[in-house]
């Protein structure tokens, strides 16, 4: 077996090249720090077969093309030997992001120990052709591993419109390795570098680059200018480096430190007003009301009438499975097109611009711009959010990143916002997009709650490389849109599957497990029956809302598919205005429901997530503590205020609502005072 | 009855399998379909 290493630069195109030639689909961002771990797959079978055919054994110059690929890209510039080892497997491992050798962060150390540790046959090092000076920097510290290397020079399109030129024979010549330009997005000169590797993988060794003072303790310098000689050997500038560039001009209105922050809300706001008004919103529409709703439960019925199904089982698979399962189904072309419109605002480069946007105001709650990623990706799904966490190198910063990263919505809580939506607030555009303000709002005072209740003080520098301004890929949004479409899929066939089973089981029987003729009487009522109290100061009525909320522990779109289940709404009833959620919820209740759905602990999976990244059972302990608190004091306070306000009278549940947040208070000032207690000089 | 049996059966395999990918995703603190979960160092000692 052949095994190559992808390393290079952060945002350098490593996943992007990955993908490519194995076929997976990982998730790829237009800015540095998405990959925080090392990812494995086979190369594929067209990229195993391609061959550097005609080549000479030895050192020595050539070149190859690409079949299909654009003039200019496609050939093997340097050092390599002819081909004969395609026949083992070839496996491919995508590396995190690293500027050097000597770690700075938990995924560059990742890059770092497989490298040195893991001994691959050959190394690709992805250099960001556009930042030649400081990629090479990370290249000389590879060639000095005695492992074969290839470069592939990636994004030499964005060399070309700065109007410089590289001369990548002499570089070869020079680095004493092969070169492939490649442009990993279109897939330009891939066959030709993985062949380049395949046949590099047989030559065992590599020569290191020599410099003066290569060993010495002033080595980082000595290199550093060896790297800057090199540059100024093979770089043809075409302009001054400090004429301002399209992306500087763009950048000084959208990071801008006054409008920054209304321009992002503004796109944001587009964004979600498209996705819901547009093709999506039109899609989940249909169905919702006429797939999962009459044409698929109508043939299903149909069918298992003639055949002689039991009516029990056809109430299981049509009621429980069918009717839960098509609930959340429904949304997915609304979660499609949002994610299609975000992979391209990604894609652009603007979302690293919201990092450094956001640096600002994290600054005063001891954050930085850094914890702004983690939250980016979050919105997909929690889970790669958190453990994105990893390129913070400040332990207390890290760790307050990943209590508050969960409070922003992920994917599968919009199927929650679009039901109550639809119900309580038809086409009023305000509530996606309210979602996301409250959730900066409440990282933005739950990072000062957290500062001041525990002992912490981020020391953290938030320093980032901002890619070029690029048009966005259709492929590459395409390909993000279809990674969560099939990640929605898999998890409504299987987690919600089982969980819409397990409901419908729980409602249909009683504890002596006799079919229940009143499913207040069946074992689901009994338990939702027993945390209904508890939510009653939060304005939510009946055993059916307590139900659907612990269901949305296990996976949060189990909400809309066991209110499905427990109300025996149809999907188009179940969204309609007419909804029988009307008898469960005020509209302010709805939207409390909401806050509290949103903002409570996530769900078990992204919970394991934080148990792995954030260093002990007493931080998760605190940090889920912090996120129930914060989601039901929150929801408390809209119940019980806007109750008040829009209906004149005192919501169910008034006293002890105050009660609970008299003592939620009482015990938050008595946590702050022992912090700063302890923080004065001869505090314990 | 047959027609109940035959009908009951490949539920309950649909279920279990669903049952089987939730389980083994649990195991990666990731749930099936989720991305994320635990990196390759991790998996080997996965607690969860």
């Amino acid at each position: 077996m052949i095994k190559i290493a992808l390393a290079g630069n952060p945002n350098s195109g490593k996943t992007t090249l990955f993908n490519a030639i194995t076929g997976k689909t990982e998730y790829v961002g237009n800015w540095p720090g998405v990959t925080v771990e090392k990812k494995e797959a086979n190369l594929k079978r067209e990229f195993k077969s391609y061959s550097l055919t005609g080549e000479g054994h030895g050192h020595g110059h050539g070149s190859q093309h690409d079949h299909g690929s654009q003039h200019g890209h496609g050939h093997v510039h340097g050092h390599h030997h002819g081909a004969g080892e395609r026949k083992h497997q070839v496996r491919v491992v995508d590396l995190p992001g690293a500027y050097s050798l000597a770690p700075y962060t938990s995924e560059e150390a990742i890059a770092r120990d497989f490298v040195t540790g893991e001994s691959p046959d050959v190394l690709i090092n992805i250099i960001d052709a556009s930042s030649l000076e400081r990629s090479l920097f990370f290249t000389t510290q590879l060639l000095e591993l005695n492992i074969p290397l290839v470069i592939a020079l990636n994004k030499q399109d964005l060399v070309k419109r700065k109007g410089n030129v590289i001369d990548t024979e002499r570089l070869a010549a020079l680095l004493q390795c092969s070169i492939v330009e490649v442009v990993a997005n279109t897939g330009e000169g891939l066959k030709t570098l993985t062949a380049a590797a395949i046949t590099s993988a047989g030559r065992k060794t590599q020569p290191a680059p020599e410099f003066a003072g290569r060993g010495s303790l002033t080595e980082d310098l000595d290199r550093q200018s060896y790297v800057r000689q090199l540059t100024d050997a093979v770089l043809k500038r075409g302009r001054n480096a400090n004429e301002l560039t399209v992306s500087d001009r763009v950048d000084r209105i959208v990071a801008h430190t006054v409008f920054g922050l209304p321009i992002f809300g503004l796109i944001m706001w587009a964004i979600y007003a498209l996705s819901i008004n547009g093709l999506g919103g039109w899609a989940s529409g249909y169905l919702n009301d006429v797939l999962f709703a009459k044409i698929i439960p109508n043939a299903v019925n149909g069918f298992f009438e003639r055949i002689g199904v039991h009516p029990l089982l056809q109430s299981l698979i049509v009621d429980g499975a069918i009717g839960g399962v098509g609930a959340v189904l429904g949304f997915l072309p609304l979660i499609m097109v949002l994610f299609f419109l975000l992979a391209l605002l990604e894609d652009s480069g603007y979302m690293a611009r919201v990092a450094v946007v956001m640096d600002r105001y994290f600054k005063r709650i001891g954050l930085s711009g850094k914890s702004m990623i983690p939250m980016i990706v979050g919105t997909g799904c929690s889970i790669p959010g958190i453990m994105a966490s990893r390129t913070i190198e400040d332990e207390n910063e890290r760790k307050v990143t990943i209590i508050l990263t969960p409070f922003v919505p992920c994917g599968a809580k919009l199927p929650i916002i679009a039901l109550f939506s639809a119900v309580f607030f038809p086409g009023q555009t305000w509530v996606f997009p309210s979602m996301y303000v409250i959730a900066g709002a409440l990282i933005i005072m739950g990072g000062l709650l957290l500062k001041n209740i525990f002992p912490f003080q981020s020391s953290s520098t938030f320093i980032i490389e901002l890619p070029e301004y690029r048009l966005p890929s259709l492929k590459h949004a395409l390909s993000q849109m279809y990674r969560q479409a099939k990640a929605f899929i898999i998890k409504a066939s299987t987690i919600i599957l089982v969980m819409n089973t397990l409901v419908w089981f729980m409602q249909t029987y009683s504890w002596s497990l006799h079919v229940v003729e009143d499913p207040s009487a069946s074992v689901l009522a009994t338990i939702g029956s027993i945390i209904a109290p508890l939510l009653i100061p939060l304005g939510f009525a009946g055993w059916q809302a307590a139900a659907a909320t612990l269901t949305g522990f296990i996976a949060k779109e189990n909400v809309v598919s066991t209110f499905a289940i427990v109300l025996s709404a149809s999907d188009d009833a179940l969204m309609s205005t007419a909804s029988p959620l009307v008898n469960l919820f005020t509209p302010v209740a709805a939207f409390a429901y909401l806050i509290f759905n949103l903002f409570t602990p996530p769900c078990f999976a992204a919970i394991g997530a934080m148990n792995a990244e954030i260093g002990g059972r007493k931080w998760l302990a605190r940090a889920i503590f912090f996120q129930l608190t914060v989601g039901y004091t929150l929801a408390m306070l809209i119940t019980q205020l806007g109750t008040l306000i829009l209906y004149g009278h005192l919501a169910a549940g008034a006293i002890p609502a105050a009660v609970i947040f008299i003592s939620i208070i009482a015990v938050g000032i008595y946590l702050i005072r022992k912090n700063r207690n302890q923080s004065l000089p001869g505090g314990q | 009855m047959l027609a109940t049996i035959i009908t009951g059966v490949l539920f309950a395999a649909l279920v279990a399998y669903g049952l089987y990918r939730t389980i083994v995703s649990s195991k990666n603190n990731s749930c099936a379909g989720c991305s994320g979960g635990c990196s390759v160092q991790q998996q080997k000692n996965c607690k969860h």
